[in-house]
């Protein structure tokens, strides 16, 4: 087989196509999935956050109680309580009282760059009690 | 066995733009309605921190009593806080927006918004138009807005 006709071969080019094709959609795919997770993070992170703020409003402000409502949200949510820094900052009654929420997700979807991003949370309410 | 292109160049074009403007859509309408949901959360601790501000005197006789200035100024101090970690995402200043939004303090016997009815307790409204950022800087202006509102129970 000389060059000339090597060259004007079509077979096969179907697979090449698709194996193109396939690793962009894919990527999407991937992408997209992992992409979900995260706004999802976000979402029971920020809804941990403001549970959280009202409840040491409530209850007093670092304490053990607060703290497990705050995994027990974070929990219903599906995320790792081992993996979320949870600080509470109090500043007595009538003053703010402040639960801030923070996490590492790893964005590992397949075929694309693999990074690590910080996710927080954080809100903040006045605390009611003496 | 010929299959010339089984994809041909112009379609796949079409379809990376396509899927490319929907991922952009997806992404970005996902931001905000992520950014609503955390300005909402805001307004709800906001008015909550607004119900507290009773009156003491009136309490003393028993009577729930707001004092609307008061609560006023910490519906607006507990919402400046909430939105100052959100700030990035945000186009005007947590304090701006803070200033611009609508705080409605009732008594007993005062107006609600929208269906003229008299209140039965104490109750705090706000509604917050926060403009975002959308995709980074965006692709046009948006605004988010929220209205949210708290109520003494009778005990």
């Amino acid at each position: 087989m000389d060059m000339v006709t090597f060259l004007s071969e079509q077979r096969g080019a179907a697979m090449a196509e698709a194996a193109i094709v396939l690793v962009v959609v894919l990527a999407l795919f991937f992408g997209g999935i992992e992409l979900g997770m995260m706004y999802h993070a976000q979402q029971v992170l920020s809804q941990a956050a403001a549970e959280g703020a009202r409840f040491a409003a409530l209850y007093g402000g670092d304490t053990q109680e607060v703290r497990e409502r705050v995994e027990a949200q974070l929990a219903a949510g599906g995320l790792d309580i081992e993996e979320v820094d949870v600080t509470i900052l109090d500043e007595g009654w009538n003053q703010r009282v402040t639960v801030r929420l923070e996490m590492s997700f790893d964005f590992i979807a397949p075929l694309l760059p693999q990074r690590s991003y910080t996710l927080r949370a954080e809100h903040s309410a006045r605390c009611e009690k003496h | 066995m010929d299959e010339r292109g089984a994809v041909s160049p112009l379609m796949a074009l079409m379809m990376l733009v396509l899927a490319s403007i929907l991922f952009v859509m997806v992404l970005g309408l996902g931001q905000l309605r992520l950014l609503r949901m955390e300005v909402s959360r805001a307004a709800d601790l906001a008015v909550l921190a607004g119900l507290q501000e009773l009156d003491f005197a009136a309490l003393i006789q028993g009577d729930l009593v707001l004092d609307k200035a008061a609560a006023e100024a910490a519906v607006r101090s507990v919402l400046e806080e909430n939105l100052e970690p959100l700030a990035a995402r945000l186009s005007a200043s947590p304090a701006e927006i803070a200033e611009g939004a609508e705080v409605v303090t009732l008594n007993v016997d005062d107006l609600r918004p929208y269906s003229e009815e008299p209140a039965t307790s104490p109750e705090v409204w706000v509604e917050v138009e926060a403009p975002v950022k959308w995709l980074g800087e965006g692709i046009g202006p948006s605004t988010v807005r929220v209205v949210s509102r708290a109520v003494v129970s009778a005990p």
